[in-house]
Formats: structure tokens, C-alpha cells, sequence
């Protein structure tokens, strides 16, 4: 059983891989969103739905991300748009975001693609399954057992 | 297999939730003292197998080990996926809370149900338990696909067969790689520890 458990462990670790969840990473850009889905492994979120919706849950633009997962909305009106990304299988995921037509220079928007690039670049860092959680969970699950053995053995 | 926040709509959501708080009084109510550090252990099984990923196409889809979980422990497997799931909805983002009651019948049903068809008779060769893990683990797989599309289903207003038939095909290497794992644990621990699978509840 020991042995079981050490097996699963170390071939959990050993995979650069996570699995499950899908992510949404997005910004404003001078024409309206984009961004890009992807799960929680970071492998990319292909062919799902990406909607924006406005403060009062209506639809104003729906796309399909590509096979890099990425995806471009386009918006006309300023606003507080929130973006949701759904897949087949029950996962979904949110973003809300400002968007403002800009008076646009040049240099702003090459200043707005560095920072897309810095921004997704965090949030693959951010919403990483890290080793701590992992050896955290498992403390909680055995110090949860411990817990109902005391209690038991009490009665 | 998680279903995550704002999915399911509310009649859906507190079905699960009400048919887990069942369930989980169940399984708590049928496990035994001296199983429960065997329960701890599949606890942490269940929480880690979620991890480790299978691609495929352009999906990714992980273990889920459920089958196992009902194998090994019976009714108590219901309370021990929930735990398990409760932890991956709170650190790794898997699932979500509302949803949790859900994705626990998703996978804790059939878990109970490979409980009940395959938990091994005394005296099984480990041949026959390799064969007997590996449907209980394909078995535990597809029954939860289909509690999942089920769900969605009830919810959502998609067709049925589509979103079914796009699911299973997605879950289908899950399936097989689910069937070999339980099959050569359950086959290893009747040839080594026949004692951790006698006289479950």
C-alpha cells in the first residue's frame, strides 16, 4: 500500500505536466480583448468558447480560441466587460476586465503587447500547482485521519 | 472530471449536495476503527492521483482512481473522495465549493457501486484480481462520465448524446490506464497484504 502511494507520488512529481482546471489570461487591447485559455498544466485550451458579457449578463462577442488557445474579442463600447471561458466537460473560468477605446500612440501599443506578454507570463506562475499544496493536502488528509482516530478512540 | 463553479444551475447543485450529505453520513456511520488509517491513505491517493495527466488530442484529462477508493474501503470510499476533493477544489482550483457536492456523487457513486460488484471474494487468485481491478477501474470511469454529462445535461439544455459521446471519447485513455493501475494494485495486494481487503463493510 506504502509502496502504492510512493509510486503515485513520485510519478505526480516527476511530470512537468499538471493537470485540470482551465485558466483565463486576458487584457484590453486598442480594439477590444485578447488573450489566451489554457489548463491548469498549461497546455493550451483549444476550440473552447470565450464569451464577453456586459454588467447585466448580456453576450456582446463569442469566439472559439485557437490551437494555441488564444483568442481576440472585439469590443466597440468602454466599459466593465466579464470574460468566461467554458469547456465541454464542466470547466469554466472568469476574468472581469475595463475596456476603454483608446487615443491611441504608437508606442502605447507596443507598450500594451510587452505588457500582455508580462501579464500571462504571471499568471502561468500564479495558478501553478506548486509542491507545497501538494504536501500540504496530503498533511491535511493524514493529520484529518489522526484527528478521527483521537476522537474514536476517546468514545 | 471536476465540474467547476457557475456551471450547474441550483437544482442541480443542491440535488448533489443533498445526496452527498446522505452518503457521506453513510459511509462515516459504516467505517470501521481499525480501517481507518487504510481510508487516510486512499484519501491521499485520491488527492494526488488528480495530478498526474493524461493528453489527450487536444485535451488533457487526469486520474481519478475512484474505482480503487470503492474497492478498497467500500461505503466508507464516499466520505474519503469527498475530503479528497474538498482539498483539490481548495488548492489546486479543481472543481469549485458550490460544485462539490456534486462532483462527489460524480465519483463517489460509482465508487460505491465497484464497491458492491467487485470487492474481492477471499481466497481470489491474483490473476483474477488483476482482471477484476481492471473492470472496476474502467467501470468507475465510465459511470462517472456519465454522471457528469448527466449533470451538465440536467443544467445546461445541450444536447445529450453529443456532449456524452465527446466526453467518453476524451475519457476513453483515462479508462484504460485507470483499468491497468487498479487492476496491478489490487493483483499486488492480494498477493501480498490479503489481509488489508478482508471484511470491508
Amino acid at each position: 500500500m506504502m509502496r502504492g502511494v510512493l509510486i503515485a507520488l513520485l510519478l505526480a512529481l516527476s511530470l512537468p505536466a499538471w493537470a485540470h482546471g482551465l485558466r483565463l489570461s486576458a487584457a484590453a487591447s486598442a480594439t477590444g480583448f485578447a488573450g489566451r485559455a489554457y489548463y491548469s498544466d498549461d497546455t493550451p485550451a483549444a476550440g473552447e468558447r470565450v464569451r464577453a458579457l456586459t454588467a447585466d449578463g448580456q453576450s456582446v462577442a463569442d469566439t472559439l480560441t485557437g490551437a494555441d488557445g488564444r483568442f481576440t474579442l472585439p469590443i466597440a463600447v468602454a466599459g466593465r466587460y466579464t470574460l468566461v471561458a467554458s469547456g465541454e466537460e464542466g470547466h469554466r473560468s472568469e476574468a472581469i476586465l475595463d475596456f476603454a477605446p483608446p487615443a491611441e500612440q504608437p508606442c502605447a501599443t507596443v507598450m500594451r503587447t510587452e505588457l500582455q506578454q508580462l501579464r500571462e507570463d504571471f499568471a502561468r506562475s500564479e495558478s501553478r500547482i506548486r509542491m507545497h499544496e501538494v504536501i500540504g493536502g496530503v498533511g491535511y488528509l493524514v493529520g484529518l485521519a489522526g484527528l478521527m482516530m483521537m476522537w474514536r478512540a476517546r468514545r | 472530471m471536476h465540474i467547476a463553479e457557475g456551471v450547474l444551475n441550483w437544482p442541480v447543485l443542491a440535488g448533489g449536495a443533498a445526496i452527498t450529505a446522505v452518503l457521506t453520513g453513510v459511509g462515516l456511520k459504516r467505517l470501521d476503527d481499525d480501517r481507518l488509517p487504510l481510508a487516510g491513505m486512499m484519501a491521499a491517493l485520491f488527492f494526488v492521483a488528480s495530478l498526474i495527466h493524461v493528453p489527450v488530442g487536444v485535451g488533457s484529462v487526469h486520474l481519478v482512481l475512484n474505482g480503487l477508493c470503492g474497492i478498497m474501503l467500500g461505503w466508507a470510499a464516499y466520505p474519503v473522495i469527498l475530503v479528497s476533493l474538498l482539498l483539490q477544489a481548495l488548492l489546486f482550483g479543481f472543481g469549485g465549493l458550490t460544485s462539490l457536492g456534486v462532483n462527489a456523487v460524480v465519483m463517489g457513486l460509482p465508487a460505491l457501486l465497484c464497491g458492491l460488484l467487485f470487492a474481492p471474494p477471499a481466497g481470489l487468485q491474483p490473476r483474477a484480481a488483476l482482471m477484476r481491478g481492471g473492470l472496476a477501474g474502467a467501470v468507475a470511469i465510465a459511470g462517472g462520465v456519465l454522471l457528469m454529462t448527466l449533470a451538465l445535461y440536467l443544467s445546461g439544455g445541450r444536447a445529450f448524446m453529443p456532449l456524452m459521446t465527446g466526453v467518453l471519447v476524451a475519457h476513453l485513455p483515462v479508462a484504460v490506464i485507470e483499468a491497468l493501475v487498479t487492476g496491478i494494485v489490487l493483483s499486488t495486494l492480494i498477493r501480498m497484504r490479503p489481509a488489508l481487503l478482508a471484511a470491508q463493510a
